[in-house]
Order: structure tokens, then sequence, then C-alpha cells
């Protein structure tokens, strides 16, 4: 199959799973139940990924020992906790863990 | 009311911090992607096309060593996340017209998903609040042309030693913590973390659907219960 072929069906796909529960065509029922359920979504899909950036390594094993981004991590639920605000959240938990890793412990 | 230009904004504003993460993304994806044997333009109009991260990475990576269909089902399996992200997102874009809910769909990614659903989820005033998804869609499809221009044209000159893509992560718990009030919501939480970990060795990405599809129905009794009370 031609590069551009798969390139391009690739990017149809991507589109069609974005697309698909926006399009209108299937309709979902609204209980209660059902949109705490909705409502649940980003917090399940996004956790996953957070665990990926503090608990593992980019051979992609389980870190075993705590480390800089694990200690970062509960930092930034605190902070969050405190301000309610992204960007104060970002901005302190960023500046803690460069000087913790570029100043503090340049070696690891 | 807020203006258009007002919900625009907005999304925009929020949308940025988070490109000082995405930014080392598309860098990363622009130097792999020319080092895998994909040509200027090939590399570059990936970008556009498939506007998806992880799946670009992937194809970068795999495109030679791999059967078209593998590729196409990686692909698939990577993106399964959003079919969850349009169910959720959906609630508030219904009434909006096919055109609409196309252009939103192709910027429905996983940064501007996170900014803008909490701003969906506390915004009481609903009229042209889509307008906010389309700013903080395309502040990030920006960014991710530009970094993948740099990646392609300037990569090899990146210091490697600044973890600049830890902002991501970073950001999602400052979206998700003040989300989390209930009981139920700690329960999900807290399930979805410990499946990820259970899961993570599942091939493309599985492990998010995965777990977060289990954590929701883990999550289902303790709803009635709330509901109940």
């Amino acid at each position: 199959m031609s590069l551009w072929y798969l390139i391009f069906l690739c990017g149809v796909l991507t589109f069609l799973i974005r697309f698909i529960p926006l399009s209108g065509f299937i309709r979902f029922k609204g209980s209660e139940l059902y949109l705490k359920v909705i409502n649940l979504i980003p917090i399940v899909v996004l956790t996953p990924i957070i665990v990926q950036a503090l608990f593992f390594d980019k051979n992609d094993d389980l870190i075993e020992t705590v480390n800089f981004e694990i200690i970062c991590g509960f930092l930034a639920i605190l902070i969050s906790i405190l301000f309610k605000n992204v960007m104060i959240t970002i901005l302190l938990t960023m500046m803690f863990f460069l000087i913790l890793t570029n100043i503090l412990f340049v070696n690891g | 009311m807020k203006t258009k230009l007002e919900h625009f904004k907005s999304g925009v504003i929020q949308e940025l911090p988070l490109q000082i993460g995405v930014f080392p993304f598309g860098l990363i994806y622009g130097i792999l992607a020319i080092e895998s044997g994909l040509s200027v333009l090939q590399a570059f109009l990936m970008s556009s096309i498939i506007f998806a991260g992880a799946s670009q990475i992937v194809f970068a990576q795999f495109y030679l060593l791999v059967s078209p269909f593998s590729l196409i089902t990686s692909i698939v399996s990577i993106n399964l996340r959003h079919l969850l992200y349009g169910i959720s997102i959906n609630e508030y874009l219904k009434e909006l017209s096919l055109k609409w809910r196309i252009i939103l769909s192709y910027l429905l990614t996983d940064e501007a998903y996170a900014v803008s659903i909490k701003y969906f989820a506390t915004n009481k005033n609903k009229k042209f609040m889509h307008y906010h998804l389309l700013g903080s869609g395309l502040t990030l499809f920006l960014t991710w042309q530009i970094s993948t221009l740099f990646g392609i044209f300037f990569g090899q000159l990146i210091p490697e030693n600044i973890n600049l893509a830890f902002i991501i992560p970073l950001s999602f718990i400052a979206i998700i913590t003040p989300m989390i009030t209930q009981k139920y919501e700690i329960i999900a939480c807290l399930a979805s973390g410990i499946l990820a970990i259970l899961f993570y060795k599942l091939n493309f990405e599985l492990w998010i659907i995965f777990s977060a599809i289990l954590s929701l129905l883990i999550s289902i009794p303790f709803i009635e219960k709330d509901n109940s009370q």
C-alpha cells in the first residue's frame, strides 16, 4: 500500500473515532446515572496518563523507588487543592521539579 | 453573557500553558519521522492529516516494520480513548450544526479536551461555549504544526536534559483534582490509576481504555449508592 494512502487512511480513522460520538447519529440516554458516569470520564481517562508519567520510566518499567516525578505529582495535587488554579499549579510544581533535577541533583 | 470572542480567548489562554509540554512532543515526532525515512512533506502533513501525537510517533516507528493492517489496528487502538472524550463532550455540543461537530471532532485532542471539559462543566453560560474548544483546539493545532517543523529541521539542536514534557501530566493533575469531590469520584480515580499500572503492559495504549472502562464499571454501584442517599 502506498505510504500516502496509509497516512490518509489512518487520518480518516482517527477522525472517525473522534467524530462518531459527536455526530448525533447515535443517541445517548440522559439518565442521572448516565450523566454521572459521563462526568467521570475526564477523571478515569486522564488518571492513567498521569500514572504513566509518574510511575513508569522511559523503558516502560514500573519505577519501584520514590522519584522526582512522584514527589512533584503529589506536590501538584496539594497545590491544586490549595489554589484550584491550573497555571499556579503548573508554575510552582515545574519550578520545584526543575530545581530538583537541574540544580540540586544534577546527576540524578 | 460572554461573547464568542471571550469564550474563544478563554480557550486559547487556558490551553497555552500546556503548549510548553506539547512542543517537545512535537519536536520528538519531527525528529523520529525524518529518522524513520519519511519525506519532509510526509512528516509535516501527517501532523495535519492524522493530528494525533502518539499515533504519529507509532506510525513513524513501525510503518517499515509491520503490515499496514497491524499499523492501522495499532492507531485505532491508541485513539480509542477519544470515543470516551466524544461521548463526554457531546453532552455540551449536541445542539450544534454538523459543520461545527466536524470541526470540533478534528480538534478533539487530549489537551484540548482536558481544558475545555473543565470549562464546560463549570461554566453556566452555555451559549457559544463551543468557541472555547475551538480556541483550545486551534492553539494546540498550531503548536503541533510549528513544533513538528522545528523537529524536522532543527531537532538535533535541542538539549535533552530539561524534561518539559512533564508539564502535560502536571496540567492534567491540576485539571482533575478540583473535579474530585464525591466519594465515587475518588474511587473512580484510584481504580483507574491502579488498573493502569496492572494493564500497562498491554500494547498500543489499550491500557488507557481498559482501565477507564473498568473503573467506570467499578464506580457505578457507588454512584447508585450516592443517588439513593
